[in-house]
């Protein structure tokens, strides 16, 4: 209670009053008192890093502090990886669509014969309609003999 | 720097699209490629390469067929055949695929009969006056054939043969 008293009263002291109380050599000085001071300091500070840390160079930095999230950079992402997977898909279906399949003949005479054969295969497929044009050319010719008679 | 950066994004996305809205192309090529090889699937594929050497040998005699292909041979580049025998449902895919082809592509129509439960059609692709593409789908019951010719092929030497196959 004392003690508090005389510390209340010290608030109000001037630098000038202060400053001749420290000079009076007739106060004696705690002998501990500096390592008192040394502890209180380093209490405080102790106190002080605990309340409020501060970022020390190399230290981790938590991942919301250091990837705050924000939905572009959700977006970026996706369309990353969309377009990553276009890509591939993109790659292999242009694969398959333009390299060519390996020749079915190795010896050119066997792939002459297939090609004379396709080609007859083709002429019998239209052999309906060419035939159904000749008809329709004859009877033309016909109606056109009859007219110039 | 981070529009660069987002610009390029933008162009990499942009380009990958449009990469792989080319590539969702239907071509003779996968059609044979897709097909070739299953049960009850016969298929020949002759490339531009062989093409090039069968141009060479002599030139090819048809005999008794109504129309006169020799002079048509000449200008091929590459030839697709698939011939389904007895296999239904691989027939019934691969009609709806030449479909598809037909309708993506620009080609035409240039006959089509039914005789005797076969229905035949033929279609053209061209470029001004020269046929670059021609595709022949002949479906008889279970069986279907698909033919895929491309070359560069005048119009002129197509009307020649078909008319000398009408005078036979």
């Amino acid at each position: 209670m004392k003690n508090e008293n005389i510390l209340k009263e010290m608030e109000n002291f001037d630098l000038e009053t202060l400053e001749r109380l420290s000079s009076d050599e007739k106060v004696p000085v705690p002998q501990d008192l500096e390592q008192s001071l040394d502890r209180l300091v380093t209490r405080l500070s102790v106190a002080e890093k605990i309340l409020s840390p501060e970022e020390e160079p190399g230290a981790a930095v938590p991942l919301e502090k250091s990837h705050p999230f924000r939905w572009r950079n959700l977006w970026t992402a996706v369309a990353s990886i969309a377009a990553g997977l276009l890509l591939v898909a993109g790659v292999n279906t242009m694969t398959d669509l333009y390299v060519s399949p390996e020749d079915t003949y190795k010896d050119p005479q066997e792939a002459y014969m297939e090609i004379e054969r396709v080609l007859g295969l083709i002429s019998d497929k239209m052999s309906p309609a060419t035939e159904g044009l000749s008809q329709l050319d004859a009877r033309f010719r016909e109606q056109m003999d009859l007219f110039k008679k | 720097m981070k529009l660069k950066r987002d610009m390029k994004k933008m162009i990499l996305l942009v380009l990958t699209a449009l990469f792989a809205i080319g590539a969702s192309a239907q071509t003779a090529n996968s059609i044979y490629k897709k097909y070739s090889g299953l049960t009850g699937v016969s298929s020949v594929y002759i490339s531009p390469a062989m093409f090039d050497i069968v141009k060479k040998i002599p030139a090819v005699s048809l005999q008794g067929d109504e129309l006169d292909m020799m002079p048509v041979i000449q200008s091929f580049n590459g030839m697709y055949l698939l011939d389904m025998q007895d296999n239904s449902q691989a027939s019934e895919d691969l009609l709806k695929e030449v479909e598809r082809l037909i309708a993506k592509g620009k080609f035409e129509l240039l006959m089509e009969a039914k005789d005797e439960g076969e229905r035949v059609r033929i279609y053209l692709m061209r470029n001004k006056n020269i046929i670059t593409d021609f595709v022949m789908l002949a479906q008889q019951g279970r069986e279907t054939t698909f033919i895929s010719i491309t070359g560069n092929l005048s119009e002129e030497a197509l009307n020649k043969a078909i008319a000398a196959a009408v005078e036979k």
